[in-house]
């Protein structure tokens, strides 16, 4: 069958972008339909396990120098030991 | 025999499993106390929708667009959350919220074992149960546009309220007796009210900043918050704290159930689902013990932490910080770590939410 140029074109990139998608689902198994069983995904996404909970110390260590801070500009009248 | 078989829409066996599935839901609501404000309308509306030919489904569905498929239901359920929420003790020892970050570990290890079985979208909205925090599950799910959302509060809701079981045997597994035994010394610090006004604000925009996708859980907690510590909305705080939670509860619990039609919930999948559930609140309570653990390898003695407050930091608020305060009286009737203990559970809230934000940021 023959295409005009932009038909062509179109086709073109239409088979480039299913061949990326391919290549990303199994890679990381973007393959919702059913069951399936790749354990190279624990090791793919060890890299968000990481910047995960680097980033929760981080955020967390802002806030609690923040929340010092506010202490520090805002004291409370009175501190005793219990 | 076609008029009876027309007058009777007879049940398939999916379906009759699913009444039971709610049954069992609604016996642990009542008759064992667990999350009864979920776990009932989530167990009666499983009924529901599992009725041949079920009339309940449309209503059920206009409530699900109206308040679940756009977030809004979980988002406003959170402004009465934050206005429950009291962070005086975590204040007074701003340190304990790096107790609360280490204790969502168990999010991101369940993130990677879900990977195993699940596509990214799936197991990252399977390994927010893990944020112990039922909202900030359904957000995310929604956001990630998980086709599990069922199976994930079922999970959520049902592990929050088996905490008290959960964790203890994974504290005692990794403290020793000596560990479990640690006094920690309560300095009553006081804190301002412009302290507890400007808290909430501040926290809003460091976590917007660093996860905008966060911005929305976050800032209607601390929406919530603010309205609480504020001192001149009294009316307008106990109102979210009790009309609107208990309000947005009931839609919340009955439209989510939903999402457990038989076709869509029995599956090998659901099964899997509440086993990775499972391990993410035992490895969120694993990382905060070994987080405060490997903390004491660098502190002095008379100045180190019981490392079971570690796993208060789990979200589920006010439970875990009490399940953790009950295990420290039963190794010694005179050691009082409440307050340190509901610190780290108060942290928690907000880590979790923070953690919700930051696997949308890097997934979505």
């Amino acid at each position: 069958m023959e295409y005009g140029f932009d038909e062509a074109l179109i086709y073109a990139e239409a088979e480039e972008a299913a061949a990326e998608t391919e290549e990303i689902s199994e890679t990381v198994g973007e393959d919702t339909s059913g069951f399936y069983f790749n354990p190279s995904g624990f090791v793919d996404t060890l890299g968000y396990m990481g910047r995960g909970m680097l980033g929760i110390f981080v955020v967390m260590a802002v806030i609690i120098i923040a929340t010092t801070l506010c202490d520090k500009l805002f004291p409370a009248k009175k501190k005793f030991e219990r | 025999m076609d008029f009876f078989s027309e007058l009777l829409n007879v049940p398939t066996w999916r379906e009759i499993v699913m009444w039971c599935i709610g049954g069992v839901l609604i016996y642990l609501a009542i008759a064992k106390d667990m999350e009864p404000s979920l776990l009932l309308p989530m167990g009666f509306g499983a009924i529901l929708v599992n009725l041949p030919a079920s009339g309940a489904i449309e209503p059920l569905q206009t409530l699900f667009d109206a308040g679940i498929s756009n977030e809004l239901f979980p988002l406003i359920l959170f402004i009465g959350i934050g206005a429950m929420c009291d962070f005086s003790p975590l204040l007074s020892n701003p340190k304990l919220m790096l107790f609360g970050a280490a204790a969502q570990f168990g999010i991101f290890f369940t993130l990677s074992m879900a990977s195993m079985f699940f596509g990214l979208n799936d197991a990252a909205s399977i390994a927010i149960i893990g944020a112990a925090d039922g909202p900030t599950s359904i957000v995310v799910a929604q956001k990630l546009g998980s086709q599990y959302l069922g199976a994930i509060m079922v999970a959520a809701y049902s592990y929050m309220a088996l905490v008290p079981i959960i964790q203890p045997p994974v504290i005692k597994l990794l403290t020793t007796e000596k560990e479990r035994k640690i006094r920690m010394q309560y300095v009553d610090h006081e804190v301002s009210k412009t302290t507890r006004i400007v808290f909430p604000i501040v926290i809003t925009i460091i976590a917007g900043i660093v996860a905008p996708d966060s911005v929305a859980l976050v800032g209607f907690l601390m929406f919530g918050n603010l309205i609480r510590e504020c001192g001149v909305l009294n009316s307008l705080s106990g109102t979210v704290q009790n009309v609107l939670a208990n309000l947005i509860t009931v839609f919340l619990g009955i439209t989510i159930a939903l999402q457990m039609q038989a076709d869509k919930f029995l599956q090998f999948d659901t099964l899997l689902i509440i086993a990775l559930g499972l391990v993410a609140f035992i490895f969120d309570t694993a990382g905060g013990v070994i987080f405060a653990k490997i903390m004491n390898l660098f502190l002095k003695e008379g100045k180190k932490v019981n490392p079971m407050i570690g796993a208060a930091g789990i979200s589920a608020f006010p439970m875990s910080g009490r399940v953790v305060h009950k295990m420290a009286l039963k190794e010694d009737p005179e050691n009082f770590i409440l307050m340190q203990a509901m610190g780290v559970n108060a942290s928690g809230q907000i880590a979790s939410v923070i953690a919700g934000g930051l696997i949308l940021t890097m997934i979505h």
